[in-house]
């Protein structure tokens, strides 16, 4: 997982029953690119978590999120 | 224009690049064997491997870009206003890696260029032993950088 950057889309796959594959041709990137978002190795760019979220139908501070440092949160 | 195939064709080009930049390192490589050895049995061989090697780098190249090649010539622009991908921002990476060993490497010659110029070496050796190093260092980059750790399969 990419230190700063968390990610729900595996969750938010299943709840939706989808594939990787599904989610790459739905918003129209590879499989490759989903598969690394999810396991960190990627950061996506604005426009695709956008188009995640926007599949999804959610904000995309749902499907992403920062992870705080133990010093900012203290 | 299906966005899925859209998107895999540019991954699937820009891997077909790489290995034909891997391929034309390689017979660059043997092209500055060929000038180190002297006429004979072994040197036939490297001109033979490369000759094979030319061919090789031309067809891998362009049975990668054939199919954007196409799309382009349809008058279809492929990835147009498509996001980067994992794949071409490894890309990107590989070629900023490439611009540092090659950086590093005329640094060097440059540092013992006093030194070389007693070898007396044809200048094509040096733009052969630079041309060689910045295409195997971007390709041998983009394929670390893309290479499957059986990390992102677990998540399928």
């Amino acid at each position: 997982m990419h230190p700063k950057l968390d990610n729900r889309i595996r969750v938010f796959r299943a709840e939706h029953r989808m594939s990787q594959s599904d989610l790459a041709e739905a918003i129209g990137v590879s499989r490759k690119t989903i598969s690394t978002i999810e396991v960190g190795k990627f950061v996506p760019s604005t426009i695709i978590a956008l188009k995640i979220a926007d599949y999804f139908n959610v904000p995309v501070e749902e499907v992403f999120s920062l992870i705080k440092d133990e010093e900012e949160t203290a | 224009m299906n966005q899925k195939n859209c998107a895999e064709t540019v991954d699937r080009m820009q891997k077909g690049v790489a290995l034909g930049m891997l391929i034309c390192g390689l017979t660059y490589l043997a092209i500055l064997a060929e000038d180190l050895t002297p006429k004979g049995t072994l040197n036939e061989v490297l001109d033979l491997i490369i000759m094979v090697g030319v061919v090789i780098t031309m067809s891998v190249t362009l049975y990668a870009i054939w199919p954007a090649l196409k799309q382009k010539l349809s008058g279809k622009l492929i990835a147009n206003s498509e996001p980067e991908g994992f794949v071409s921002g490894a890309m990107l990476s590989s070629f900023k890696n490439g611009w540092i060993a090659i950086t590093f490497s005329i640094s060097i010659l440059l540092g013992l260029s006093s030194q070389l110029e007693l070898l007396d070496l044809d200048i094509r050796f040096y733009f052969t032993s630079l041309f060689a190093i910045a295409v195997l260092s971007v390709s041998i980059s983009f394929f670390c950088l893309t290479r499957d750790d059986g990390l992102e399969e677990l998540e399928e």
